[in-house]
C-alpha cells in the first residue's frame, strides 16, 4: 500500500475530521498488521482495505457534509448516472477486447474509434470535475466548518 | 415521532455485541466477527456510529510503530449499549408469529 498516496489524497479530498476517523485507523491497523507476525496482511484483501475505507469515506463526507439535506439527493444523482455511463463504456470495453483477440471485424473498429474518441472528453471532464470538488472542498475547510 | 428514535442496522449491532467486553482495535473487529465485517467498511460504519453516539473512540497510548500511525480504539457507551438493548427486545417481539401472541 501507498501510504502517502492515500494519506495525501484523503487530505486533499476530505475533512481533517474524517480523515482522523476513518484514513488513518485502517492505515494505521495495517502497518501495525504488516509489522508483526501474521501473514494476513498479504492478503489482496487487507492491501486493498485502506483504499477501499478511503473511497467509503469520500461517499461519507459527501453524504454527511452539513450541506448534505441540500445537494445530498443531487449527489446521489450523478453518481447514479455517472454509474450508468461507466457500464456502458465498460461494456463497449469488453466487447471490442473481445472481437479483437479472436475476429477483428468492421464492427470492432467503429466500436475502438467511438471509445476512443470519446476518451479525451471524457477524461477532461472528469479531471474538471475532480478539480471543481477539490477546490470547493478546500474553500468549505478553509471557512472553519 | 419515529425520526427521532435512534435506529441501529444489524451490522451495527453486531459491532455493539463484539464491543461489549471491552475496548477493540477496527482490525479486531474484522477478525472477531468471522467475515461479517469488512476491512475496508468498518471504519465508516464505526465513525456513523460514533456520530450517532453509539460508540467512542481514542487513540492508542501505546507507542506507534516507526513508520506508521498511532491505532485508534473503540469501545460501546452507555447510550448505544441502551439503544442495542431496546432494538434487540424489539426485534425478539416481532419476531413472533401473531398465533402465538396471545389477545
Amino acid at each position: 500500500v501507498n501510504a502517502r498516496l492515500l494519506d495525501w489524497l484523503g487530505r486533499c479530498l476530505l475533512h481533517e475530521r474524517t480523515v482522523a476517523l476513518i484514513v488513518e485507523p485502517a492505515l494505521a491497523d495495517l502497518t501495525f498488521e504488516t509489522a508483526g507476525t501474521s501473514a494476513s496482511w498479504r492478503r489482496p484483501q487487507a492491501q486493498l482495505g485502506p483504499w477501499v475505507a478511503l473511497v467509503l469515506a469520500i461517499w461519507h463526507d459527501i453524504v454527511s457534509d452539513p450541506r448534505g439535506p441540500a445537494w445530498g439527493r443531487s449527489v446521489r444523482v450523478l453518481a447514479t448516472l455517472t454509474f450508468v455511463v461507466a457500464c456502458y463504456h465498460a461494456s463497449m470495453l469488453t466487447l471490442i477486447l473481445g472481437f479483437e483477440t479472436k475476429w477483428r471485424t468492421g464492427v470492432s473498429h467503429q466500436l475502438a474509434a467511438a471509445v476512443s474518441g470519446q476518451s479525451v472528453p471524457m477524461l477532461t471532464a472528469a479531471a474538471f470535475a475532480f478539480g471543481v470538488a477539490w477546490a470547493a472542498r478546500r474553500a468549505h475547510s478553509t471557512d472553519g466548518h | 415521532v419515529g425520526a427521532n428514535l435512534p435506529s441501529i442496522s444489524t451490522t451495527e449491532a453486531l459491532i455493539m455485541d463484539l464491543l461489549r467486553d471491552g475496548e477493540r482495535f477496527g482490525l479486531e473487529l474484522v477478525d472477531q466477527s468471522g467475515g461479517s465485517l469488512k476491512r475496508g467498511s468498518v471504519y465508516v460504519i464505526l465513525a456513523r456510529m460514533e456520530a450517532k453516539g453509539f460508540v467512542t473512540s481514542r487513540l492508542d497510548d501505546r507507542p506507534a510503530p516507526p513508520a506508521g500511525a498511532t491505532r485508534r480504539l473503540y469501545a460501546a457507551t452507555g447510550y448505544g449499549l441502551q439503544v442495542h438493548h431496546a432494538y434487540g427486545l424489539l426485534r425478539r417481539a416481532l419476531a413472533l408469529r401473531p398465533a402465538a401472541v396471545r389477545p
